[in-house]
């Protein structure tokens, strides 16, 4: 199971650019989008969901072209969007079998079965019989993760999954995530990352519409390697030696800052390198003094 | 008791969405709450002694296609576009089902649900005139109206989800709210073959209906669709529909237009007789309630009542009484009563005359069209110079007009008895 997309473009209505000619390759394995708000993360996602058409450019979901075939690719498509709603007055278990009635699932014994599965993996057993109405914002993720995974897709879609839940649903959340992987594609959509870091096995970073990394979470730390460096500083020079730099991070440690910046060169009193992380290489990757012609 | 969804979805996709559609709008509080208001409606109006089931059920009817088709188009308009207000476009829209088959159960479902409120409303008439009347004789009447509403909820239903569904917009369905107005306060403007409340005009807008769920089927996010094709049954549907919509439209103009009065020769000669009294009463042929036609040369040496009624009036169920207690007295005698329905609804007097069980003739003027007096509405009643309804014309044996009864007179059954006993006086056979 592959995803390919080759040149993919996406202009809205009054001349927007949504994508510039974006060019990916993701095989079987978390996948995640990784970029600010306005990259073109969602975009990428609703075109590979069938529910957006490119400009230019194809994209194929395991050999299927979601312009012209678009029903084989949502038969093996589970998609949750970032901002998503569910009729409040089904319960969850209805809300899942009219979910597998809109997959096609014409078998009732099959449809409970895979209902109850799903069900239990995304752990909301205890909550199969209430109205989707009556749920927390975090079950109610659980519902739309549910729902994505009700005709075990090839690929499954996550926009946003974490956005807006507490710290122990999004743990919840992610580590469904990481359960997930096998022979099927999930491409997740974030802007956390910290969810990447968590789960992800290759990445790629968005940046107005435009690519600009794609690989492992090691080979994203060492597109900063040797160019992280640590500064310890008073305070009160603190104004002073931020100016001019990609700044990764600030601590206090006793009376002192410690100031984190992404450069080729340092020349900050007292820096030394450090270890990249994926936030240094984020960072670096996102700053605005690259060439997005 | 609610279909089962996963027996339904077994054998077709669609009825399990259809299914899925009704659970989800009976658990609606909204919904439950159209339904115990159209209770109530239906018993509001379905109530009053001595009219029958037929004004009953009429009066029911009336009500279920005039407001409960207003709250259908606002329900059909936003069941078009719940997925914008629910935020479940991206989820639901992103599955394999076809689109063609979402919007045909979708239009489905809600249809149900409004034919479901429709049963509360016609319930509420039927237990309101069992109360009043102490009997549900006449029963059949309420499903004729029963599914006269239903045809007039499945357009207004099909026009407003249409419209709303195309336009992406509930209120573009505003346009469908702007045509049932006119229909409500507009009747001296429109002719009448384009009121789809009109039983005469059913197949018709059954017809328009089923072409608008074809063509919103085939053109709702018709590039969702991709490469494939359209389904077959709204591809082959949309032409088909729309070619017997056109053709039964075209007869409907031709045969029951307005200034039909103006080329037909048997309405012609009928609107230029007169009434007088000690002359020979007015005539017509008109179809009966089985839908053959009537005269009255069919009823030779009797002594007629011809009544004059419109089922608007709140007096005509009444009316329709007093002839049958006439003809139940004198009939032996050779007393004839004969009804003249005069309504722009040919079905009227079928609703009626079922209502009733009549022994006697009740005939639709199928030259009525609306206006604002009496004598202009029909070339039977311009005949008779009718000014109020009921207006009784009572014959003798030769047809000649003897009396003539209106209003509160034609309504008094001792006056009835008092001009019948008279005649039978004067020739007693």
């Amino acid at each position: 199971m592959d995803v390919r997309v080759a040149g993919l473009r996406k202009e809205y209505e009054g001349g927007v650019v949504g994508l510039h000619g974006v060019d990916l390759e993701i095989s079987d394995g978390i996948f995640a989008l990784l970029g600010p708000n306005g990259a073109g993360k969602s975009t990428l996602m609703s075109i590979l969901a069938t529910l957006l058409d490119p400009t230019r450019g194809t994209a194929t979901v395991g050999g299927f072209d979601v312009r012209t075939q678009k029903e084989q690719v949502r038969s093996i498509l589970g998609y949750l969007p970032q901002d998503f709603g569910l009729y409040p007055s089904l319960t969850v278990f209805e809300t899942l079998d009219y979910i597998g009635l809109l997959y096609n699932m014409r078998d009732p014994a099959e449809r409970r079965r895979r209902i109850e599965e799903v069900i239990s993996q995304v752990n909301l057993t205890a909550e199969v019989s209430k109205p989707v109405g009556r749920l927390s914002g975090g079950m109610k993720q659980r519902v739309g993760l549910a729902q994505a995974l009700i005709n075990s897709p090839k690929l499954i879609i996550v926009d946003e999954p974490t956005a807006g839940l507490d710290p122990e649903e999004r743990i919840r959340v992610r580590s469904l995530l990481a359960e997930l992987g096998g022979e099927r594609v999930i491409l997740l959509s974030t802007h956390l990352i910290e969810d990447v870091a968590a789960v992800a096995d290759r990445i790629a970073v968005l940046y107005k519409g435009r690519i600009r990394f794609v690989g492992t979470g090691d080979e994203m730390r060492d597109a900063v390697r040797g160019k992280v460096w640590e500064a310890e500083m008073e305070p009160t020079a603190l104004r002073e030696a931020r100016k001019g730099w990609v700044e990764t991070g600030l601590q206090r440690i006793g009376s002192k800052a410690l100031l984190r910046v992404v450069a080729e060169n340092c020349d900050l009193p007292h820096a030394r390198p450090a270890e990249p992380t994926l936030d240094d290489a984020y960072i670096w990757l996102m700053r605005g003094d690259q060439d997005d012609a | 008791m609610m279909p089962d969804t996963q027996a339904l979805g077994a054998r077709l996709p669609v009825l399990g969405l259809i299914a899925a559609e009704l659970r989800m709008g009976v658990r609606a509080p909204g919904v439950r709450l159209l339904a115990a208001a159209a209770a109530l409606a239906g018993w509001s109006v379905g109530g009053g002694a001595g009219r029958g089931s037929g004004a009953s059920a009429y009066a029911a009817g009336e009500a279920a296609w005039q407001w409960l088709g207003l709250v259908t188009i606002l329900w059909f308009s936003l069941t078009a576009v719940r997925d914008h207000a629910a935020r479940t476009t991206a989820i639901f829209w992103s599955k394999p089902q076809p689109t063609e088959r979402i919007v045909l159960a979708r239009f489905t479902g809600t249809l149900g649900l409004a034919l479901l409120v429709l049963v509360a409303l016609f319930v509420g008439a039927a237990a309101s005139h069992l109360r009043a009347a102490g009997s549900l004789a006449g029963f059949g009447a309420f499903g004729l109206q029963y599914l006269r509403a239903a045809w007039v909820l499945a357009f207004a239903g099909a026009l407003a989800y249409a419209l709303a569904m195309l336009a992406n917009s509930a209120i573009a369905g505003a346009l469908a709210a702007l045509y049932w107005v006119l229909t409500l306060a507009g009747r001296d403007y429109l002719a009448k073959v384009y009121f789809a409340a009109y039983t005469q005009n059913a197949v018709t807008y059954l017809l328009l209906a089923g072409a608008l769920v074809c063509l919103t089927a085939l053109f709702h996010q018709r590039r969702r669709r991709g490469a494939a094709p359209a389904a077959l049954w709204a591809s082959v549907g949309l032409p088909l529909l729309l070619l017997g919509f056109g053709l039964s439209l075209r007869h409907s103009l031709r045969t029951e237009h307005d200034p039909m009065v103006r080329t037909s020769q048997v309405l012609d000669t009928m609107q230029r007789q007169t009434l007088s009294l000690r002359e020979r009463s007015p005539g017509f042929t008109l179809p009966g309630q089985g839908g053959a036609p009537v005269s009255l040369s069919d009823y030779p040496g009797k002594v007629l009542l011809v009544a004059l009624w419109s089922p608007a009036s709140p007096d005509a169920g009444l009316v329709l009484t007093r002839l049958a207690d006439v003809q139940a007295r004198y009939g032996a005698q050779g007393v004839q009563p004969v009804a003249v329905c005069i309504s722009e609804d040919q079905g009227a007097a079928t609703t009626f005359a079922m209502g009733h069980g009549t022994a006697y003739p009740i005939v639709s003027d199928w030259g009525a069209h609306f206006a604002a007096k009496p004598a202009d509405m029909s070339p039977v009643a311009a005949a008779h110079e009718l000014t109020d309804f009921p207006t009784i014309v009572v014959t003798d044996r030769r047809r000649r007009t003897r009396e003539v009864l209106s209003g509160t007179e034609a309504l008094d059954p001792d006056r009835l008895a008092r001009s019948v006993e008279a005649r039978l006086q004067e020739e007693p056979r």
